[in-house]
């Protein structure tokens, strides 16, 4: 990475599930950074462990999980590092929201339904109060307003409704402006566009975009949906069972992927333009995470798979600089990938 | 081990099938702790005192020496203001009470499962209209119109007062299973009914009413404990003149005796008391395995 | 409004119960009359008529209206027992001290068992949530009614704990009803024991609903929402969590308004506490007719308006079901 500031620096996390049937090991060691400015997505399929990572990074985690081994790391605007995994409880309160708010899939449920949009506003507001200056009444009204205003919302409209009183897709972005309004350094958005019509998505999409070009905070999205990180990202990350399968900045991992999942999730996306393909899905499914395969955990859906797949899990190697691939075969992946015309997906890519 | 043709002939006759029945009735209620000490408790005192006055004098001697007596062996209860004894008292008083609560229990239940399974299943004005005779009934004081009526009617015999008494109470559980008819409907073996032409009687009675058994089961012990509220109070007021001693005459008669203001007679007023709440208290708990049985995601464990 | 017919079906059935059924009160009351007091046919029909507020040579349906315009008027009929005396004047004599101890034991009783059933379902599982647990279980097996005696029998006889004498009665001899501290404070001395008792027998129903709901508010998203959005716990316990679960215990209110004028009946009656369920009792006992019907239609218009009252206060509660343009 270039010498941008860090803002989060998460290494070799481990994140595990207790259940009836045993350990379901969610996360299984991943490392990255991420920019102060920068948006970096998470892509794979449900089980791929990206919504726990999400959570965890705000430690959200339901009771059964826990943090197995590794470390998260914030640092805040006067260069303060704080180490997630200790946080105490009060800490913990001031920084969720504060300095990284997490914004839900599918906020249908996420207002209280007997509030209006602006106490939960109010709210937001006075439970933060020591950190930021207590921002109350008109400054209060005017910072809301600008929140909502951002998200392309009517304040007026919204400000004095009821949950219930908005549709769908206003109320994922009543919950982003929501996210706004202390300013955090980070917004971690999970499946933001997932449960939502089309015209919906887009609108999501247009307002995200805006966002990320007007203003500076880092944005992380877990979604099993790649046109979104096509739209959005500055980085991608593929997860596949718990870990990270690649890693590099969007135009990398969209025309030079290296990995073969990546390739296996970029040839199941058909196209509006161009003329017919073959649509192709990865075969098999994905992993159970209490009896994972050995050596590779993608080696029994890959057409790469050798031996020596199935017997050594890769680690994360570099294939070109500011891109990792975690497969042994790399190179051929690369090779074929080049040869197949990646170029009619450039010009896919160019028109998403 | 095979069984001999004597045992199987002993276990195909009828004591045998009921002596099964109970035996896995029985396990299916220590399912839940608590709910198997409720059925004990209810099976007991419904036993005892159904059973019991067979065996005993159902003249209670009147003994004027021993007046408000304190727990004796003889008397394991005490005595009462006339030197009766409690205990007694107790095991032939439970009968009439138990009667008229279980009788106006079933009223109430046949008329709730009837009105709910038809409005939900109709539907249109016939439901709305049941819906809301549910709620006027509803609203209606109960104890108060009751003892109005037995103040203007003369409440003579246990079915009329089990009548009276069932005939207020259904709209809860009506709406309860008219709730559960309605969620029901849409079930795939119910359109399957409906495809195959058979009628509404048919669909109401024969599909949708076998799967709500769980509920009525629960509602039915439900509304024991309501109507005994009922009667109790009723006899307590002095309005219902079953000239038998019950429990609930035994409390009246503590009351208008002034036993409640003395010191000695506790175990007298105590006693129907705590045979009332007992008998609740009993129900209540055996709902708990009820629910369990019935609702299989209650069901702890596997 | 449905309220308002069922007034109209209650009253209407007072009418006939009152006027029509064989044996029926006014027919009893002529009779009697007739043969105990040797007086004529057409001068008991007459006292029955004056009595009754009803004219018995005009034809029934004419009756009928006659009775429901009296009604609207407030003219419940005259008391049988005490001569001349209105019913409506007996009973608003009456009433206010059956609002007062109802109306105050519900509302300790309701706010009292949200707390504790919140209280349960975040100790979920401890010992503190299975004690209260059973307690509220037996408590609430336990009919009103026969609470009130044990309290009398174990707190006033057996411990002495209070002056269950003293306590009788709604109002201490010699005290004026008037805007101040000594008639409050006897009032409540007085009512305490009936309201004790109402509250003991609802506490237990509300304790439950709310833990149950609590715990189903505690898994919904806006309460993880609410945590990720870093607000204080008290904050989440209070307008996240207490605000929502405690909705549906209050639609249980409407039947525990119905349970407890029912169960007043008795109550008044065992601490001799004069409202209207006192009043029922012996008018029921002394077969004083008009005053019966009269109490008994007050009762349900009174539950009836209570349920009103609370319906409406949960479409404040509750925005969801406003109904649109009646904000």
């Amino acid at each position: 990475m270039e010498g941008r500031d860090k803002v989060l620096s998460v290494r070799d996390l481990e994140i595990g599930y207790s259940t009836g049937r045993g350990l379901v090991r969610a996360v299984r060691g991943v490392s990255f950074d991420l920019g102060d400015e920068e948006s970096l997505a998470f892509i794979g399929e449900s089980g791929s462990g990206k919504t726990t990572l999400g959570l965890s990074l705000v430690r959200l985690l339901p009771q059964n999980a826990s943090i197995a081994r590794g470390e998260i790391v914030f640092r805040t605007a006067s260069k303060e590092a704080l180490d997630l995994t200790t946080l105490d409880d009060e800490d913990l309160r001031r920084f969720r929201w504060g300095e990284c708010a997490m914004v839900f899939q599918s906020a249908l449920n996420a207002l209280n339904p007997v509030m209006r949009i602006r106490d939960h506003f109010a709210d937001t507001a006075k439970d933060h109060g020591e950190t930021n200056g207590t921002l109350k009444g008109r400054a209060l009204t005017e910072r809301a307003t600008e929140c909502l205003q951002m998200v392309q919302l009517d304040p007026d409209r919204v400000l004095g409704s009821f949950p219930h009183e908005l549709s769908g897709g206003m109320r994922q972005r009543v919950m982003i402006a929501l996210g706004l309004l202390l300013n955090p350094r980070v917004l971690i958005l999970d499946e933001p566009t997932t449960a939502l019509d089309v015209l919906t998505q887009r609108a999501i999409i247009e307002v995200l975009r805006t966002l990320k070009d007007e203003h500076r905070f880092a944005m992380i999205f877990v979604s099993h949906d790649l046109s979104l990180a096509a739209e959005l990202a500055d980085r991608v990350a593929t997860t596949y069972a718990g870990r990270i399968v690649e890693l590099g900045e969007v135009e990398q991992i969209f025309y030079h992927p290296r990995h073969p999942y990546t390739v296996g999730l970029l040839d199941a996306v058909p196209t509006l333009a161009g003329g017919q393909q073959e649509l192709s899905s990865i075969p098999g499914s994905p992993p159970d995470l209490i009896d994972l395969p050995t050596g590779c955990k993608f080696h029994p859906r890959c057409p790469y798979a050798t031996d020596k797949c199935r017997e050594e899990d890769p680690p994360l190697i570099e294939v070109a600089p500011g891109q990792t691939a975690a497969c042994w075969h790399w190179e051929k992946v690369g090779a074929d990938w080049e040869a197949k015309g990646g170029e009619r997906h450039e010009r896919d890519a160019h028109q998403a | 081990m095979a069984a001999t043709t004597g045992e199987r002939r002993y276990r195909d006759s009828a004591v045998g099938r009921i002596l099964a029945w109970f035996a896995s009735t029985l396990k299916l209620m220590a399912r839940n702790r608590v709910g198997f000490a409720g059925f004990l408790v209810v099976s007991t005192i419904v036993l005892v005192t159904f059973i019991g006055p067979v065996f005993l004098p159902s003249e209670v001697p009147v003994n004027v020496e021993e007046i408000y007596e304190t727990p004796t062996l003889s008397h394991p209860l005490g005595t009462d203001s006339e030197g009766k004894d409690v205990l007694l008292q107790i095991i032939n008083g439970g009968r009439p009470i138990l009667t008229i609560g279980f009788l106006a229990a079933a009223i109430s239940t046949t008329i709730a499962v009837t009105l709910g399974s038809l409005g939900g299943f109709v539907g249109g004005r016939v439901d709305t209209g049941f819906t809301w005779l549910a709620d006027m009934v509803l609203t209606i004081p109960q104890l108060p119109l009751l003892a109005v009526l037995a103040g203007v009617l003369r409440l003579n015999s246990k079915i009329t007062v089990a009548a009276l008494i069932g005939v207020l109470f259904w709209p809860t559980l009506m709406r309860a299973t008219r709730a559960q008819v309605l969620s029901l409907k849409e079930r795939d073996y119910v359109e399957s009914a409906r495809a195959l032409g058979l009628g509404t009687p048919h669909i109401v009675f024969r599909e949708i009413a076998p799967n709500m058994a769980g509920y009525i089961a629960i509602n039915f012990t439900l509304a024991v404990t309501a109507s005994m509220y009922a009667v109790v109070g009723l006899t307590l007021l002095g309005l219902v003149p079953l000239s038998e001693d019950n429990w609930g005459v035994m409390i009246n008669l503590a009351w208008t005796r002034g036993a409640i203001f003395s010191k000695d007679s506790v175990f007298y007023i105590m006693s129907p008391i705590a045979a009332i709440a007992l008998f609740q208290l009993g129900l209540v708990a055996m709902n708990r395995s009820l629910s369990e049985i019935f609702d299989p995601r209650l069901r702890r464990g596997a | 409004m449905k309220a308002l017919i069922t007034i109209f079906v209650m009253a209407s059935l007072t009418f006939f119960l009152v006027r029509l059924m064989p044996g029926s009160p006014v027919e009893a009351y002529i009779a009697n009359l007739v043969t105990q007091y040797n007086v004529s046919h057409e001068n008991a029909k007459a006292q029955a008529a004056s009595l009754f507020s009803l004219d018995l040579n005009a034809p029934v349906y004419q009756q009928y209206l006659e009775y429901l315009g009296n009604l609207m008027r407030g003219d419940l009929g005259e008391s049988l027992v005490t001569r001349g005396v209105p019913v409506s004047e007996i009973v608003l004599a009456y009433l206010p001290w059956t609002l007062f101890s109802i109306g105050t034991a519900l509302i300790i009783s309701f706010s009292l068992g949200i707390m504790l059933g919140m209280l349960m379902a975040y100790k979920r599982e401890t010992k503190l949530d299975h004690i209260l647990t059973n307690l509220g279980s037996i408590v609430s097996s336990i009919p009103d009614y026969l609470m009130g005696i044990l309290i009398l029998v174990w707190v006033g006889v057996q411990w002495e704990l209070i002056d269950v004498t003293n306590m009788r009665g709604s109002l201490s001899p010699g005290i004026q009803p008037g805007l101040n501290l000594t008639f409050i404070g006897d009032a409540f001395y007085h009512a305490s024991l009936p309201i004790l008792t109402y509250v003991l027998g609802t506490i237990g129903l509300w304790m439950l609903t709310m833990r149950g709901s609590t715990e189903s508010t505690l898994g919904e998203d806006y309460v993880t929402v609410a945590k990720a959005r870093g607000l204080k716990e008290r904050r989440i316990a209070t307008a996240y969590v207490g605000r929502n679960a405690a909705l549906p215990p209050f639609t249980q209110l409407s039947i525990s308004i119905a349970l407890v004028f029912g169960g007043s009946l008795l109550i008044e009656w065992i601490f001799v506490y004069e409202g209207l369920g006192y009043l029922l009792y012996n008018a029921i006992q002394q077969r004083d007719y008009p005053v019966m019907q009269g109490v008994f239609l007050i009762i349900t218009t009174m539950v009836i308006v209570a349920n009103l009252l609370a319906d409406l206060l949960y479409s404040r509660l509750d925005p969801r079901i406003r109904v649109a343009g009646r904000d």
